[in-house]
């Protein structure tokens, strides 16, 4: 008895020791205990890319090519999803949630990069390989200039943030001018391209690289309309010699096929895991097709399939254009009302290999070569060297199997040639409506596509949330 | 213990031994409890006692401190201030106390552990306490009659020493051992008056019976009533907060699984709303309203000394695992000097139980068994269009459609086939909500013993409970015992120890969320046309719905086959045990040590076999899918605590002082797997992969001391004071420590002398009290900056992420301070009571997942902002109007709380919160109640006039027909988020209850009821069921829909091609008020003697029982107490998403003891 009351008093005397308290999760890691080796910073850098994978895989869609003439609601006509019905109808007010998404989860990657360039740069850790240290500091540059210039090219005057905020400094931060938002974009461009010359042999695939951050600034000058600055960066990527177009087109959106020849940089999806899947097909497939398209018939198109390509995209194909049948193929069924019929879908991004689930591993391309070329000849024209450009497009369409001989074209009926190429040979990956909207042909080309689109709509809402809590301006119109 | 071995000694050794190896066992199982101890023969036992010139009142304390009995006395009859001259040295126990008593002309009588003590009357000469009850004969009148009988109590159990006096002679005696008693009555005599201390004084009317048997009702309003509160147990004539205390006698044979639902109605100022019907489900409780923004407003539970949880889990209710049987007391500490013992913890109040102990030394056995059936009163049943109304509702959308697109008027052929026959749809054709419910059976069995032998006693008891849902396929089974043990081991120390496991196992489905696979969700929006059978009568496992080239179509799974064939099983066993010795070392001091546990291992096993489809996504093979999930839990928690009591002239002080260490960590894993190639075999074996995978580690630790002080000055002033300081590993390392103070006074205002000529005033008191208590819900390691581990894809190579989330290394507790106002009242004899209360709480520093710019990276962060008041008047009223043979008890309750926000962040921002369709449906602002439904104003329906013209505002895609909303900022357009506004509020005016008991000789009968008036609660399924889409049923009420500017319908029930239905004020909120019938019971108790003069048992008793008997509400919906299972009743409350429904449980039960 005696022993059991020992053992009780033992037990009850249990004294605190200042541990006690100190309970960290064991299945995550806590920042007091990072940031120790090149290793951990690359993982925060990796970090960075993250929120770019999920916006493409799932929202950036909606707000670029659903809104552009290039895909159509199957629905619109009888039960539309609200979100995107609207967008599609190009009605989309501050309420929309793919704007609402859009806005978050680019910060969130902005935050990603600042919260990098703020380890990066104000840490005491030395790096030991300083090519790793360059790397890491191009890459952060580069995304964080992409976040920006997508919410730049979206929104118009948007918040700048360039290094982690609280909630209270960032209620005082309000929308900077557009041009100021550009500039910040070419800086840390030039930092980028600067840093990652100096990655040396570190360069891995699907990474951003020097030659991507130059192909971005010729994008963002052409954007800008600084068609000089341009062509210097986007002839120093072409004479880079590094990227060429593979001779089949088809080759550039084969999932088992990784490219890194043409693509100069592109989302990177694995068929591994949700996290680092796409659903492209998923969305693309017809809705009523089951598992006739993706191949999956144990996966529900739930809310997907909800994206067809237009009869203004299926006609700008040329004749024999090689691009067409490997970007639209048909299924034949019943649509959403019942009908059979033809039911075009989008078929660059195809099935899963052989993820058992709704997991796909296409890449989606961000920078291509014949973008590259396309923006040179574009820039050309504008320089009125329009023969010189004519030698690009014809690049292009020579490799799509159409006629590449386009002497004796005028500088304007050239500008349309482009125009048209690029719609045909990017279409679905995210670039028409920004090209809309840089040529000033939106409100044009989308009410001759049968849309009544107001002139504000070119400019997208301010997500109303942080209209109120970030007490913004609304862009006009909304 | 080296002693001779007597027979006896050997006994008690054989006992003590076997005892001592269970003991071991219990403890390094974890485990325990208990309560005091007496001996067998304690008025034999010699004892040392010694008294000088103290008063009676400290003489009695002193021998109950140590000796372990009680004395019970009406301290208006026994003179408690006499001084008393004892000098005793190895005296028996009744030598001492006949010396002790005798000059104060006292009388004494050991009752069980009791030594009840009674002024000699001198009209009652003889009071003997080992005689046989003698008749009084002060004067020899004619024998008229004679009466015998026997006095029980409610239980059953006979109770000796009880006074019986006939009215009109005045003739008494007294109840003997075995509680009979024989009186001879004058011819007068009609009525005889039963009086007892601790029980309600009786009335019984005689006749010509010779016999009769009496039982006497505790008195539950009893001031000597010892009430349990944090760390003690005080007088209830003593509190100084306010404390409420249930006996579990009142709320017995009540079939639900656990004490909240029993709960419901008995308590002023507590709200228990029973959010889903599903058996086993959690209920939501707020006491004193809603005191947080983001910790949640659930109050902590204390289960025998050990805080168990909070929070409501809607899946599974922690109290479910406590025996509803196996809880003798429950005590509800509202006001923060109660709470502020309890620390960080305390803030949404502190709901403690205790459990029966094996507390009297006699052998007793109990059992107990009800069973009966469930079903769902029509009244619960949402009312939908049926087969012929859907169907011309389907031909008015395709006439729209035909008119518009190909402008002509629609023909028959235009029409699916299943729409075209009108007359063959006349009945209901299929009412899916009726098809999934079904009458469910409800069984619960208990079984407990209670022996008590030499220093040692001890408990065991089993129930089993089981109740199948009104849902097909869902149930819960409860296997629950318990083992309570305890022994004086050692001279002056106690040890306790309890064991109590629990087994549970249920069977789910998921409602309450909207959409499939919810069943309830897909019952309501079912096409009523479709049948659920094929034309062989078996079961389709997909409905495909008519569709045509105008009219869309929505198919899906079939409810009932998804009850059938899918599984959703959650087993756990949890076992509470307890472990505490007691020692006494010097007088009037207690060391106790305690060391509890709880322990769980749980389970969950879910498998969606491949006939199983979604929307219009019709069932394939191979598309099975299961979901296993494992964890387990331990919480261990060490109490030291020392109290002394001590009381000298006037003065009376009891003191506590501790200090308490507790842990708790758990893990759980979570897989899924697929997709099955077939549903044959069903285990993770046969997957051909593991799709989804998790492993949760959570863990937190607290170190806290405690003290309280309790002085009282004439047994009329008193004080109470006490401090907690919790360290707790939730909080930043900045705000680690937080400190907890209270302190309340209270003024027996009846014992001042001025009083004493208002004779129809018993007792009443005053108090007042102010504390601080806190609330750390905020999660294990919110404060704590996490580095996010993720994946990224490099060219097909995986490589690792992370990225940082943001910290507050400020993050503490939520504070709340509280004022209470109390007045307690007794009048008229006991007839009436009535306790009052006043409280001003007001919660600061809330945990607030406060909203910030998105520019930030992160659209919240957790931070301690804000500020919400509490204020409210609770009312409780016990009054028994009748005693006589009939006896009416009539508790009342009523409690109106005002609930505002004083503040959020440093802007005032207004929080919001909800999802429906990606938009909020609840705002937080500043000056209004938490929680204010957020929506449009509906200003009925756009007609063709309204289009054309500009000043109405809009919203894109809007025609004729389309519900008009008002636009409130004025900007012409209509707009999701900037034109909504605060609709009303989910708090109710006020909630009240009222139970009535009638006993009529054997006869007895309870009527609950309870209710809520005001406040708001928002029907989630209108999303669906308002949803003019064409793919769902919808509500009755749509009949009177708009068709055209020529029949505009109601005016408010629009129609478009696609209607756009959002929360608004007109259709989407109703009126939450109702009232429910909650319980009544009809029981009969029969006569112990009915099989003849050998009395086979004590205590028999039937009854019958109808659990929610109706409840009146104009709800539309099937619960006015719904809550969305995926919506969190803090920032959401009142969000219906077609819950569980509440069944009516009509059983039949029987309680015998021997």
């Amino acid at each position: 008895m005696k022993k059991i009351l020992i053992a009780g008093l033992a037990l009850s005397l249990y004294s605190c020791s200042g541990d006690f308290l100190n309970i960290y999760p064991e299945t995550s890691l806590n920042e007091g205990n990072f940031y120790k080796s090149d290793e951990e910073f690359v993982t925060i850098v990796n970090g960075c890319y993250t929120a770019l994978r999920d916006l493409e895989k799932s929202t950036h869609w909606i707000i670029s090519e659903l809104k552009s003439d290039v895909l159509a609601e199957q629905r619109s006509s009888v039960a539309g999803n609200f979100t995107t019905s609207r967008m599609d109808e190009v009605i989309a007010g501050a309420d929309n949630i793919a704007l609402n998404d859009f806005w978050n989860m680019s910060y969130r990657g902005i935050y990603n990069c600042n919260k990098a360039i703020s380890v990066l740069e104000n840490s005491n850790y030395v790096w030991q390989n300083t090519a790793l240290q360059n790397r890491s500091t191009g890459e952060v540059y580069f995304l964080r200039a992409l976040y920006y210039f997508n919410l730049v090219r979206q929104f118009g005057d948007v918040p700048m943030v360039t290094e982690p905020v609280t909630g209270i400094e960032a209620v005082d931060i309000k929308r900077s001018p557009a041009t100021e938002i550009y500039t910040l974009i070419i800086n840390d461009l030039l930092k980028a391209q600067a840093s990652l010359e100096g990655a040396g042999s570190t360069h891995e695939n699907g990474r951003v690289n020097a030659e991507a951050a130059t192909g971005q600034l010729g994008k963002v000058y052409l954007t800008i309309k600084n068609y000089e600055a341009a062509e210097i960066a986007l002839k120093k990527v072409i004479d880079s010699g590094k990227y060429i177009l593979l001779p089949d087109y088809s080759d550039l959106f084969d999932p088992a096929n990784k490219d890194f020849k043409e693509t100069l940089f592109s989302v990177q999806y694995s068929e591994a895991t949700a996290a680092l899947s796409n659903q492209f097909i998923f969305f693309n497939a017809p809705y009523t097709s089951k598992g006739e398209v993706t191949n999956r018939p144990n996966i529900a198109l739930a809310l997907a399939g909800n994206m067809n390509p237009t009869q203004d995209l299926i006609t700008a194909f040329e004749t024999g254009d090689l691009r067409k049948s490997v970007s639209i193929a048909y299924w034949n069924g019943p649509g959403w009302d019942g009908v059979v019929a033809n039911i075009p879908y989008c078929a660059k991004y195809k099935a899963p290999q052989t993820a058992a689930l709704n997991w796909a591993g296409d890449n989606f391309p961000i920078l291509r070569y014949s973008d590259i070329l396309l923006m040179y000849a574009e820039v050309l024209n504008n320089l009125n060297r329009t023969a010189e450009a004519a030698t690009y497009v014809s690049q292009v369409r020579s490799r799509a199997g159409l006629s590449s001989d386009l002497t004796g074209l005028s500088q304007t009926a050239l500008d349309l040639l482009i125009e048209k190429e690029r719609l045909v040979e990017f279409c679905f990956e995210n670039q028409r409506w920004y090209d809309l909207i840089r040529r000033g042909r939106a409100l044009e080309i989308m009410r001759a596509h049968g849309k009544d689109v107001q002139d504000n709509q070119v400019v997208a809402a301010i997500p109303s949330e942080q209209i109120l809590i970030n007490k913004l301006n609304q862009n006009t119109g909304y | 213990m080296k002693k001779s071995l007597t027979p006896k000694r050997l006994y008690y050794q054989i006992v003590t031994k076997s005892m001592q190896q269970l003991f071991l066992i219990i403890l390094f199982a974890g485990l325990a409890t208990g309560a005091p101890v007496s001996g067998q023969n304690i008025l034999d036992k010699k004892i040392n006692f010694r008294a000088e010139g103290i008063t009676l009142q400290s003489a009695l304390e002193q021998l109950e401190n140590s000796e372990k009995i009680r004395f019970s006395y009406n301290s208006r009859t026994i003179p408690l201030k006499s001084k008393v001259f004892v000098n005793s040295k190895n005296e028996t126990f009744s030598n001492v106390l006949m010396e002790l008593l005798s000059p104060l002309d006292i009388s004494y009588k050991q009752v069980g552990n009791q030594i009840v003590l009674r002024k000699n009357d001198p009209k009652f000469q003889e009071v003997n306490t080992n005689s046989q009850p003698s008749e009084v004969t002060e004067h020899q009148q004619t024998l008229d009659k004679s009466i015998s009988g026997v006095v029980r109590d409610e239980t059953g159990e006979t109770l000796p020493g009880v006074n019986i006096v006939a009215k009109s002679s005045q003739r008494g005696t007294i109840t003997d051992a075995e509680g009979k008693f024989t009186l001879n009555l004058a011819d007068t005599d009609a009525v005889l008056v039963l009086s007892f201390v601790g029980y309600l004084t009786q009335e019984v009317t005689v006749s010509n019976q010779s016999s009769i048997e009496v039982r006497l009702l505790t008195d539950n309003k009893s001031l000597e009533e010892v009430v349990v509160v944090g760390y003690g147990t005080v007088k209830k004539s003593d509190l100084t907060g306010a404390v409420t205390e249930i006996s579990s006698k009142t709320i017995k044979d009540l079939p639900v699984a656990s004490i909240d639902q029993k709960l419901v109605g008995q308590v002023a100022g507590v709200q228990i709303q029973q959010v889903s019907g599903a058996p086993g489900a959690g209920t939501s409780v707020k006491i004193r309203g809603s005191g947080s923004l983001g910790a949640g407003n659930e109050p902590l539970y204390v289960i025998d000394g050990m805080p168990y949880s909070s929070g409501l889990n809607q899946s599974i209710n922690p109290l479910t695992f406590i025996n509803p049987n196996d809880i003798e007391k429950i005590t509800i500490l509202k006001d923060a000097s109660s709470t502020a013992i309890y620390g960080s913890r305390g803030a949404n109040g502190v709901i403690m139980i205790t459990t029966k102990n094996p507390g009297k030394n006699t052998s007793q056995v109990n059992f107990s068994t009800y069973a009966g059936f469930q079903s769902i009163p029509q009244k619960g049943r949402p009312e939908m269009l049926n087969a012929r109304e859907f169907a011309e509702y389907q031909r008015d959308r395709i006439n729209l459609v035909v008119r518009t697109r190909e402008n002509r008027e629609a023909t028959i052929e235009d029409y699916p086939v299943a729409y075209r026959d009108l007359e063959k749809l006349n009945g209901t054709g299929t009412n899916w909500y009726d098809l999934i419910l079904q009458n469910a059976f409800i069984q619960d069995h208990n079984f407990d013993i209670q022996k008590g032998m030499g220093n040692s006693r001890f408990n065991f008891g089993f129930g089993y409970y089981s109740q199948e849902g009104t849902i097909q396929h869902t149930g819960i089974k409860r296997y629950s015992a318990n083992f309570g043990f305890q022994s004086e081991i050692l001279k002056n120390v106690t040890l306790h120890a309890s064991l109590r496991p629990t087994f549970i196992d249920q069977d789910r489905t998921v409602t309450g969320s909207g959409r499939e696979p919810d069943v309830t969700g897909i019952s309501l929006w079912a096409n009523p046309v479709m049948s659920p059978y094929d034309e062989n009568g078996s079961l389709l496992p997909y409905i495909t719905t008519p569709a045509s080239i105008y009219n869309t179509t929505w198919s899906f799974p079939n409810p009932l086959y998804i009850l059938q064939q899918s599984k959703r099983n959650y087993q756990e066993i949890r076992n509470l045990g307890n472990a505490a010795l007691e020692w006494k070392p010097i007088e009037n001091l207690t060391l106790r040590s305690a060391l509890s546990t709880v322990v769980s291992l749980s389970g969950y096993n879910q498998f969606i076999p491949s006939t199983i489809g979604g929307s219009n996504n019709p069932p394939a093979p191979g598309r099975g899918a299961a979901n296993r999930s494992y964890g387990s839990s331990f919480n261990w928690l060490i109490e030291n605590t020392a109290s002394y009591t001590r009381s000298f002239n006037q003065h009376s002080i009891s003191a506590l002082a501790g200090y308490t260490t507790q842990k708790s960590s758990g893990n759980s894993i979570n897989l899924n797997a697929g997709p099955y190639a077939n549903d044959l075999i069903r285990t993770i074996n046969a997957a051909p992969g593991i799709t989804g995978w998790g492993e949760s580690v959570e863990a937190w630790s607290m170190i806290s001391y405690l003290g309280r002080l309790n002085y009282s000055f004439k047994d009329r002033y008193l004080f109470t004071a006490t401090l907690r300081s919790d360290g707790s590993s939730r909080f930043g390392i900045s705000k680690r420590y937080a400190l907890f103070p209270s302190a309340a006074v209270a003024w027996k205002i009846s014992d001042e002398d001025f009083f004493q000529s208002i004779a129809s005033v018993d007792h009443m008191k005053v108090r007042a009290s102010y504390g601080k208590s806190g609330n750390n819900n905020i999660g294990n390691y919110s404060h704590l900056s996490n580095v996010n581990m993720g994946q990224y894809v490099f060219n097909n190579n995986t490589v690792s992420t992370a990225t940082v989330s943001l910290f507050n290394p400020f993050l503490g507790w939520e504070e709340s301070e509280q004022i209470d106002l109390g007045l307690e009242t007794a009048l008229f004899k006991g007839k009436i009571a009535v306790t009052a209360d006043y409280y001003h709480r007001k919660s600061v520093n809330m945990l607030l997942n406060d909203v910030i710019p998105a520019i930030t990276g992160f659209n919240n962060q957790l931070v301690n902002k804000g500020s919400v008041r509490n204020r409210g008047i609770e009312l409780g009223i016990d009054a028994t109007p009748v005693s006589r043979e009939l006896t009416w008890d009539i508790n009342f309750n009523i409690a109106f709380n005002r609930n505002k926000i004083l503040a959020t962040n440093e802007n005032n921002d207004r929080i919001l919160s909800g999802n429906m369709d990606g938009r909020p449906t609840n705002v937080s602002i500043v000056g209004k109640p938490i929680g204010q439904f957020y929506g449009f104003i509906l200003d009925g329906v756009y007609s063709q006039a309204d289009m054309d013209n500009p000043a109405v505002a809009k919203y894109p895609g809007a025609t004729a027909g389309y519900p008009r909303y008002r636009d409130l900022n004025g900007d012409g357009v209509v707009n999701e988020i900037l034109d909504y506004t605060d609709l009303g509020s989910p708090h109710p005016n006020f909630i009240y209850g009222l139970t009535n008991r009638l006993t009529y000789k054997r006869f007895d009968l309870a009527v609950n009821l309870n209710g809520q008036s005001g406040g708001y609660i928002m029907n989630g399924m209108r999303q669906t069921i308002d949803n003019l889409q064409g793919f769902f049923n919808i509500g009755k009420e749509w009949a009177n829909r708009w068709r055209s500017d020529e029949t505009p319908g109601d005016g408010i029930h629009a129609f478009g091609p696609n209607s756009v239905h959002r929360v608004n004020d007109k259709l989407w909120l109703e009126d939450a008020t109702y009232l429910r019938i909650t319980n009544l019971t009809f029981g009969y108790n029969i006569p112990s003697n009915v099989f003849g003069q050998k009395e086979y048992f004590r205590n028999l008793r039937v009854y019958m029982s109808i659990q929610n008997l109706a409840t009146f509400t104009s709800y539309t919906g099937a619960n006015p107490e719904g809550q969305a299972s995926n919506m969190d009743n803090t920032l959401v409350p009142g969000y219906d998403m077609g819950s569980y429904p509440i069944p009516r449980t009509i059983t039949a039960g029987l309680n015998i003891q021997f």
